[in-house]
């Protein structure tokens, strides 16, 4: 329902102006980005796009990047598809359990995840050298390679594949699977025959999601790719600008426009994929469909625990036990034990604290101005006609789904000359990165907000706006007591999303102005991999409270808010 | 005989007691209506015999057989029964006779064979012309046929629906009324139709099961179940016509009219529920004095609320409209004295 608006009401027109400045806002990285990289094109051969073209290095990280991703998502579906079968479909016991585990990885920051699971394999590898099964010194780490980029891409990105695949299996009808069962189907055929084929379309959904996401992805292929010498476009990018700085800001856009081109063409194919999956599906969604497992219960289990273990347990341990070793390489016994890491951390001031502390400013700045804008742009949003709200909805969308690199060379480009008019330079300062942030988690902010808005009663605001209230009382009033929940869940989302960040921050980071996940990265590349492991069991710790106070908000938040709860 | 049996059946979820204690036995090819206010627990039933739900306590057996009892269950998928679904649980993926044809494909049944049975069905229905269609390009109608052929196709020996025509609007239900008592006519299987619609439990079924809180109120024949209610619950819920209370008499009998009469104009104390239909009502000229507190057209007649001299309502019908407020006389015919609900 629309609600006609007055004009020339003084709110109307400020929540009018907020929606096109941060819609526009939304737009200019890109379309700056575009237009530099197409810059000079009439130069001909001559022209950067078409040397970055005709470089045999494209080309070779091109193939390393779609060889990982595709394969990656290869194991994301793996993974995704036997938890969400397995949690959605039968009577295993524990599921909010099962599922919150399996979601942890998405959560934990890309450079964590990788960090863990190098200190859990190779010669060096402190867990196994304290149970006495490392391999012989000088052998090699069997992750830096192209396959243990794929293995922790997939790991990285099944959680995607299992939202997907969860969400179109718990909107399938129960009634479709109780007649295929009254029919005679056994429970495999139940699955075979109508589970799988309705199914299909999210599990497709989810692979195109595991793809960009793994396309985008900069931690895992940094720490496990460079060291090898091996580039996908991402540390490529990375490579060109730490090496040759501005000079080759022109190539790099090209780059940056070559990935985000292919993420966008993965994102649409998803989109397409869901409109296919939505069958006019009738009768009562939405709950588990429980198929009693009888004896194999245990079994099934058992299996979903130990792959738990695999992924999640056992990397989070070597990084545990890496954290408390006085240095690398020396086994953990109750004679090495030492939180000197720990301390160092904690009490010595460097570049630690500083990371900390930008990284909570960054994280969570972002999160209060986007908590702020998110409430009156969804109010302003929800009064537009249809079309249009889908269309500022996906141009606010645009810097999410693109990979972090491209919106850090738009930022570049963008803020790389003073600003005009005020003559403020932001490049080389924090703010670059809080802009960046702003405009890339804006949407994690307002999604929340927008599904709770469109379950509101219009009448509500109907009643009070008979009983006398302007616009902006209404907002106060009424919107924000009873919206509050999403405001505060997208806030939260941010907040999380944001400080686990390393892709953007990684090229937009100057002397003083790292943040956690850059540090994470940088101490790790210096060899110091006792302290990286430190922060990281720190901050895998409070990825994972702050991971349960979203929960503590769920059930007061309308359904698909936070995403490892449906 | 293969009757369909249920012993002392009890359903808890948690504490709340869905089916409480029910024993009923069903009739070998009968048609059999369920029938309650919701929440009474029919639905529950009626997922017990398909075995998607375990009972607590108590049994199942299908002749000999039993299906299910708190220990061991036979899953649906060996029970050899059918069900409509309220929603009709078309598979969306699958065509007209992908669909029908299913239950014989799980049974390994294929070729020429099944082919010929699902164009069988399919024309019991008369959905053959839509043999390649997608549920979604289906009325609502059209879908309850193809979920009805779907039924038909392998031969159950228990058909269960629930609430089949709760989707479809009124001039739809009449023809599926009609469809559904030739479906049993043809198959001469045990149909179980949960409803809460008493108008087409008592125009379909053989026998009605009353249902209230889990339990099982009245078990009759629709005409058993209109004149003889067993209690004054009942006999509120079926029908139109309203209980009064008179000096006491023995319950479950007729009652002459002018015995009610005289029990209502005594001193003594009115204990006894009585239901007395319109049909058995008549405006007079003499008889107890009332007076009329409402008078609604119904097209073919005038349809009246009386209020007797002590406050006690009546239901009568008249042929022509009456003031309200007016004062009248009434005779009564007959009435059922019934038993006092628990």
């Amino acid at each position: 329902m629309r609600i006609a608006l007055s004009r020339g009401s003084q709110p109307n027109w400020l929540l009018s102006l907020l929606l096109v400045t941060i819609t526009l806002l939304s737009l200019t990285p890109s379309l700056r980005l575009a237009v530099s990289a197409m810059s000079q094109l009439g130069l001909g051969e001559q022209s950067p796009f078409w040397q970055v073209m005709s470089a045999a290095s494209t080309w070779r990280a091109l193939g390393n990047s779609l060889y990982t991703a595709t394969l990656g998502a290869m194991v994301s579906l793996l993974l995704g598809a036997i938890f969400a079968y397995g949690i959605t479909l039968t009577n295993v016991r524990g599921k909010q359990w099962l599922v919150f585990c399996f979601m942890l990885p998405m959560m934990i920051p890309p450079q964590v995840t990788a960090l863990s699971w190098l200190q859990l394999m190779g010669p060096a590898s402190p867990l196994l050298n304290t149970l006495g099964i490392a391999p012989p010194l000088g052998s090699p780490q069997p992750l830096y390679s192209p396959e243990g980029i794929i293995v922790l891409l997939g790991i990285q990105s099944a959680p995607l594949v299992f939202l997907a695949m969860r969400t179109s299996l718990i909107n399938l009808p129960a009634e479709l699977i109780e007649a295929a069962r009254i029919s005679g189907a056994s429970s495999r055929r139940v699955w075979r025959d109508i589970v799988l084929p309705l199914s299909r379309g999210g599990m497709l959904a989810g692979v195109f999601m595991a793809f960009v996401s793994n396309l985008g992805n900069f931690g895992i292929p940094a720490m496990l790719g460079i060291p090898d010498a091996y580039y996908v476009l991402p540390t490529l990018i990375y490579q060109r600008m730490a090496g040759f700085g501005h000079s080759v800001l022109q190539e790099v856009a090209s780059l940056s426009v070559l990935i985000g081109a292919l993420a966008l063409l993965g994102v649409a194919l998803q989109q397409r994929m869901q409109r296919h999956s939505r069958y006019s599906l009738t009768g009562h969604g939405g709950k588990a469909h429980d198929l009693d497992l009888r004896q194999w219960r245990p079994l099934v289990e058992a299996a979903l625990a130990t792959v738990l273990l695999i992924i999640l347990v056992c990397p989070f341990l070597a990084l545990v036990v890496s954290s408390l070793v006085p240095a690398v390489g020396v086994p953990l016994t109750p004679g090495s034990v030492t939180s000197a890491a720990f301390d160092e951390m904690i009490n010595h001031q460097g570049a630690t604290p500083r990371a900390a502390r930008n990284s909570l400013m960054l994280a969570g700045g972002a999160a209060l101005v986007i908590m702020a804008c998110a409430l009156p742009l969804a109010y302003r949003l929800k009064r537009l006609p249809e079309r249009i709200q889908t269309l500022v909805v996906t141009l606010i969308e645009i810097p999410y789904a693109l990979p972090g690199v491209v919106l850090a060379i738009a930022c570049i480009l963008l803020f790389a000359r003073p600003l005009p008019v005020i003559n403020v330079v932001v490049y080389g300062s924090l703010w670059i990165i809080f802009l960046a942030y702003l405009v890339r988690f804006l949407v994690l902010g307002l999604r929340p907000v927008m599904a709770s808005l469109g379950q509101f009663d219009g009448a509500l605001e109907e009643a009070a706006q008979l009983a006398g209230a302007g616009t902006l009382r209404r907002l106060v009033d009424i919107l924000l007591p009873l919206l509050a929940p999403a405001v505060f869940a997208g806030g939260l989302l941010v907040f999380l999303v944001a400080l686990n960040e390393i892709t953007v921050s990684a090229l937009l980071w100057s002397a003083g102005n790292e943040t956690l996940g850059v540090l994470i990265f940088n101490l790790d590349e210096g060899g110091e991999s006792v302290l990286a492991s430190a922060i990281s069991v720190l901050v895998v710790v409070f990825v994972a409270l702050l991971m349960a106070l979203l929960n503590l908000l769920a059930p007061r938040l309308p359904r698909g808010v936070i995403p490892w709860r449906t | 005989m293969e009757n369909l049996t249920l012993d002392r059946l009890v359903k808890r979820f948690g504490n709340e007691t869905a089916v409480d204690g029910l024993s009923l036995t069903i009739p070998e090819a009968a048609f059999v209506a369920l029938l309650g206010p919701s929440g009474c627990g029919k639905t529950t039933i009626l997922r017990l015999l398909a075995g998607f739900e375990k009972p607590t306590s108590g049994s199942i057996h299908l002749g000999d057989r039993r299906l299910a009892d708190a220990r061991t269950q036979c899953p649906p998928e060996q029970r050899n029964m059918a069900m409509v679904f309220q929603s009709y649980a078309l598979w969306p993926h699958m065509s007209v006779a992908e669909n029908v044809g299913y239950p014989l494909k799980v049974r390994g049944t294929s070729g020429n064979e099944a082919a010929g049975a699902v164009r069988a069905a399919l024309a019991q229905v008369e959905m053959e012309r839509m043999a390649q269609r997608r549920p979604a390009e289906l009325s609502g109608g059209q879908r309850q046929r193809v979920a009805l052929a779907r039924c038909l196709v392998a031969k159950p020996r228990v058909v269960l629906l629930d609430e089949p025509l709760a989707n479809l609007d009124r001039n739809l239900r009449d023809t599926m009324e009609g469809t559904f008592r030739e479906f049993h006519r043809q198959t001469g299987a045990t149909l179980v139709y949960v409803t809460h619609d008493q108008s087409e439990a008592m125009s379909m079924a053989d026998y009605i099961a009353v249902m209230r809180d889990g339990r099982l109120a009245q078990w009759a024949t629709p005409e058993q179940l209109y004149q003889q209610p067993v209690d004054d619950w009942v006999a509120r819920f079926i029908g139109q016509g309203a209980v009064v209370h008179i000096a006491d008499a023995e319950p479950s009998g007729w009652l002459d009219g002018h015995v009610i009469m005289q029990a209502m104009e005594t001193s003594l104390p009115k204990i006894r529920p009585v239901l007395l239909r319109p049909e058995h009502i008549r405006i007079g000229a003499d008889g107890l004095s009332a007076e009329v507190r409402q008078c609604v057209y119904r097209g073919e007649r005038y349809e009246l609320t009386l209020s007797l001299l002590d406050g006690q309502p009546l239901r009568a019908w008249h042929h022509s409209a009456l003031a309200t407020g007016q004062s009248v006389r009434v005779r009564f015919d007959k009435g059922w004295s019934l038993q006092r609900a628990a």
